[in-house]
């Protein structure tokens, strides 16, 4: 449950979030949208330094008067600016235009929108597509240094991790090759521009390797500021069309870009204007190049730097919630609403287990009612059945209420006629002490036997649960057999009794296997109702056989057919006319219940055999009970 | 003829015989005891001044079937049924057929006692009637058969003159014959020997 409102609150906090941003930025750009560019006469032009300012303003003066000839109704200004004042007079916008490395300008332009309008051509006739390159340079004496692979170790000087010539095409170049420049060799030195001095560095003998930007060191060498063969070119590349040496491939040259505030008017002119200046001019000369073209493709550029993970693309990681928004707001929007299906997604899917639990817990207090009712329902059976043995044993005793009548009456016939002949004789003063004692004892026995025999009828009727009583089956036979006594005259039954010996006692209760015992019997009788007089015979045997004691009843009656014989102990099954069909059933549970078993073994038109199991016990399992 | 007064008693139960004998021999009655009908059958001369005390109930040949023997054999023994609450149909039964009294269990002594000395006078009586009826049936086999005729003939109350006629015979002849019968059948008159013709079988 609590999940649920914790997504709930996740998925507001997520909401406000992108509706803040987007209401804060929507302001911000319109209000860029509409500040009017100031039309002012001054048109500004930053040029990266890279060389130092002199040597820029000397080089790119002379391309900013041509255009001042030309364009009459602006002046163009020229800014010398070093790589952090050019990023930051960008964010100022106090340029209309950048000339930069193209490093430089991919950061920029990823970062504050400038465009290139135009790509330097290469200087000196070199080729016209891909100018920039890296030279990495040892003294010609170092013969340690043959190829990169030997620079590891070395101490390194270069301009600044900024340059892009002068540095990041390099480390591209040892990337591919495993190595790290920040990491792999003995120190890493920063000369600062102008890039000279690492040449410099490098002839001295101040560090073992530098690098320099293509075209650099043949630039040094025509100025004479470095003698021919005192530097040597490590992995000098094949190029045919680029004069001067590099040991890293080639990229875009220099662009000249507008800012993004920039008229396209203007940018129009501009372009036109300087795409006019020829080939060999003093302006080109003074620029020591080839003119301007129409502007590369700088995609080169971006792979170097996606790969190093510089400018731009560490930059990322630095800017604010806003440029973050403006350059990736499409992939945060996805993201965001990833975020948000997946919080909704799991809220309704913790929403849907909790119903899904509701539901079952509902079901499982559904189960324990049932399993409640049926335990309920089982035992109002086992109750009703207890009644039914109960109603059982009664119309049983019904149905021998007038042998129990015949039973009584013999003892106190007997006990009526010796106290009536003894009172007799003593009136008449004609009985010894002998004769009197041997008459008490004769009266008294009788009584004892009237005694006996309410006393089982009772226990027949009363109604009790299973006990566990050491039960002598032999007993609980004859009991059974006095029981049926009058039944056995009446119908002229022969019994025979096959009673084992030694028969260890059974855990039952005595009334009950007398009551199984009657019943099985009270059936013989029945079924040998329809044979003659004469050979009518009930057989009981009492054995013990391994764990086993059984007692069998067989009779030998006419049988019963097996559709009879499988439903047996179905309660209401009967075969006699105004038979009840319970006295099987009830005997069958009965012996369940005293963990005995009752089963029909013998069903044939030789009789009916009956059997009574139940297992020897011992000590531990009556405790058990 | 036995004149010796005895009381049988058949029961399988060993002490109803065992008390009943104690209760009639108290009253100074001879007692004979059987366990089994067979048994009585077999060893009693029925022929007693007494009576039977049978139990209706018992195993093999049954109290009902003992007394239907007895009659087959002219007895005149009567017998007292003794009966449970449960047998009283029974008892009825044996009474329609002929039982002189029954006794329903338990019994009290007194009363059973009583029954069993008027089933006693009972017998005596039967036997005196029985041996009577002998007699006269005896005298009658002695008259001739022309006697006999005559005396069926004087019962049906014909006049002497009527059974001349009928006979053919002389009247004389007739009046000889009926001094013979009155004298043989030691009547003293008509009705005396009629009451005998009544007791006897014609041959």
């Amino acid at each position: 449950m609590c999940f649920r409102y914790l997504y709930f609150i996740l998925f507001c906090l997520f909401s406000f979030s992108i509706i803040s941003t987007v209401y804060a930025q929507l302001p911000a750009l319109s209000a860029e949208q509409q500040q009017p560019n100031p039309a002012k006469p001054v048109i500004n032009i930053g040029v990266l330094a890279f060389r130092g300012d002199d040597y820029a303003a000397a080089r790119w003066q002379a391309t900013v008067d041509y255009l001042n000839s030309r364009i009459h109704e602006m002046h163009f200004k020229l800014h010398t600016l070093s790589l952090p004042q050019m990023k930051q007079a960008v964010a100022d916008k106090t340029l209309s235009f950048i000339l930069t490395n193209p490093g430089n300008y991919i950061e920029l332009e990823v970062e504050y929108g400038v465009s290139r309008i135009l790509t330097l051509q290469p200087e000196r006739g070199a080729g016209p597509k891909s100018t920039i390159g890296s030279v990495i340079v040892v003294r010609q004496d170092r013969q340690d240094i043959q190829s990169m692979a030997d620079i590891t170790g070395k101490s390194l000087m270069i301009v600044s991790k900024q340059a892009f010539g002068g540095f990041q095409v390099a480390w591209l170049e040892f990337k591919k090759r495993g190595i790290d420049p920040f990491t792999d060799f003995s120190a890493l030195k920063f000369s600062g521009f102008p890039m000279d001095n690492v040449a410099y560095a490098v002839r001295d003998g101040d560090v073992d390797v530098g690098i320099l930007r293509a075209c650099v060191l043949e630039n040094m060498i025509f100025e004479g500021k470095i003698k021919a063969g005192e530097l040597r070119v490590l992995d000098p590349q094949p190029f045919d069309d680029f004069a001067c040496q590099s040991s890293t491939r080639l990229y875009p040259n220099w662009p000249l870009a507008k800012l993004r505030d920039t008229p396209n008017m203007l940018a129009k002119r501009v372009a036109q204007v300087l795409l006019e200046l020829p080939e060999d001019s003093l302006v080109t000369w003074a620029g020591n190049h080839a003119g301007w073209t129409i502007p590369m493709d700088y995609q080169p550029v971006h792979d170097l730097f996606r790969e190093l993970q510089i400018g731009p693309y560490e930059w990322l990681a630095k800017t604010s919630l806003r440029q973050l928004w403006e350059r990736y707001w499409h992939w945060i929007m996805f993201f965001v609403m990833a975020l948000v299906y997946g919080a909704w997604h799991m809220a309704r899917v913790e929403h849907l287990v909790n119903v899904r639990t509701q539901q079952l817990s509902e079901t499982n207090v559904q189960l324990k009612q049932e399993i409640k009712e049926r335990l309920n329902a089982e035992h109002e059976t086992r109750m009703r059945q207890t009644e039914l043995a109960h109603v059982s044993r009664i119309s049983a005793v019904g149905e021998l209420a007038s042998g129990m009548a015949h039973e009584l009456n013999q003892p106190l016939s007997a006990i009526n006629s010796y106290a009536q002949g003894t009172t007799m004789r003593l009136q008449a003063d004609e009985i010894s002490t002998a004769e009197l004692i041997d008459i008490s004892q004769h009266i008294i026995a009788q009584a004892e036997r009237a005694g006996t025999i309410i006393q089982r009828f009772r226990s027949f009727l009363r109604k009790e649960e299973v006990a566990c009583t050491d039960v002598d089956l032999n007993k609980a036979i004859t009991e059974a057999l006095e029981l049926f006594a009058s039944e056995v005259r009446k119908r002229n039954i022969d019994i025979e009794l096959q009673l084992a010996n030694r028969l260890p006692p059974v855990c039952a209760e005595i009334i009950q296997v007398e009551q199984v015992v009657l019943n099985l019997l009270r059936n013989a009788a029945e079924a040998m109702q329809a044979i003659d007089n004469k050979t009518r015979k009930i057989l009981i045997r009492s054995e013990q056989q391994d764990n086993v004691i059984r007692v069998s009843i067989s009779d030998n009656g006419p049988g019963m057919t097996d559709d009879v014989a499988k439903h047996l102990f179905d309660p209401f099954f009967t075969t006699k006319p105004d038979g009840m069909g319970l006295g099987l059933s009830i005997s069958h549970s009965i012996m369940e219940a005293q963990r005995g078993q009752l089963e029909l073994i013998e069903h044939g038109g030789q009789g009916v055999t009956f059997t009574l199991t139940w297992p020897v016990y011992r000590g531990e399992d009556l405790n058990e009970q | 003829m036995n004149s010796e007064v005895k009381v049988f008693i058949v029961d399988d139960d060993e002490s109803i015989r065992h008390s009943l004998r104690w209760l009639l021999e108290s009253a100074k009655l001879t007692v004979e005891d059987y366990p089994s009908a067979d048994e009585f059958l077999l060893h009693v001369d029925t022929d007693h001044v007494g009576c039977l005390i049978l139990d209706v109930r018992m195993p093999g040949m049954s109290g009902l079937e003992l007394q239907q023997a007895l009659l087959d054999r002219t007895s005149t023994l009567p017998i007292i049924i003794l009966t449970g609450h449960g047998d009283v149909p029974m008892a009825v039964r044996a009474m329609s057929q002929g039982s002189f009294d029954f006794v329903q269990k338990p019994f009290n002594g007194p009363q059973l006692l009583e029954r069993v000395q008027s089933a006693i006078e009972h017998s005596r009586h039967l036997l005196q009637e029985k041996s009577s009826r002998t007699e006269i049936q005896e005298r009658y086999n002695l008259l001739t058969p022309r006697e006999q005729q005559v005396m069926s003939h004087i019962v049906t109350g014909n006049a002497n003159k009527v059974i001349a006629f009928d006979m053919d015979i002389g009247l004389r002849t007739v009046e000889v014959h009926r001094h013979r019968v009155m004298e043989k059948m030691q009547a003293r008159s008509v009705a005396d020997l009629i009451y005998y013709h009544l007791q006897i079988k014609p041959n």
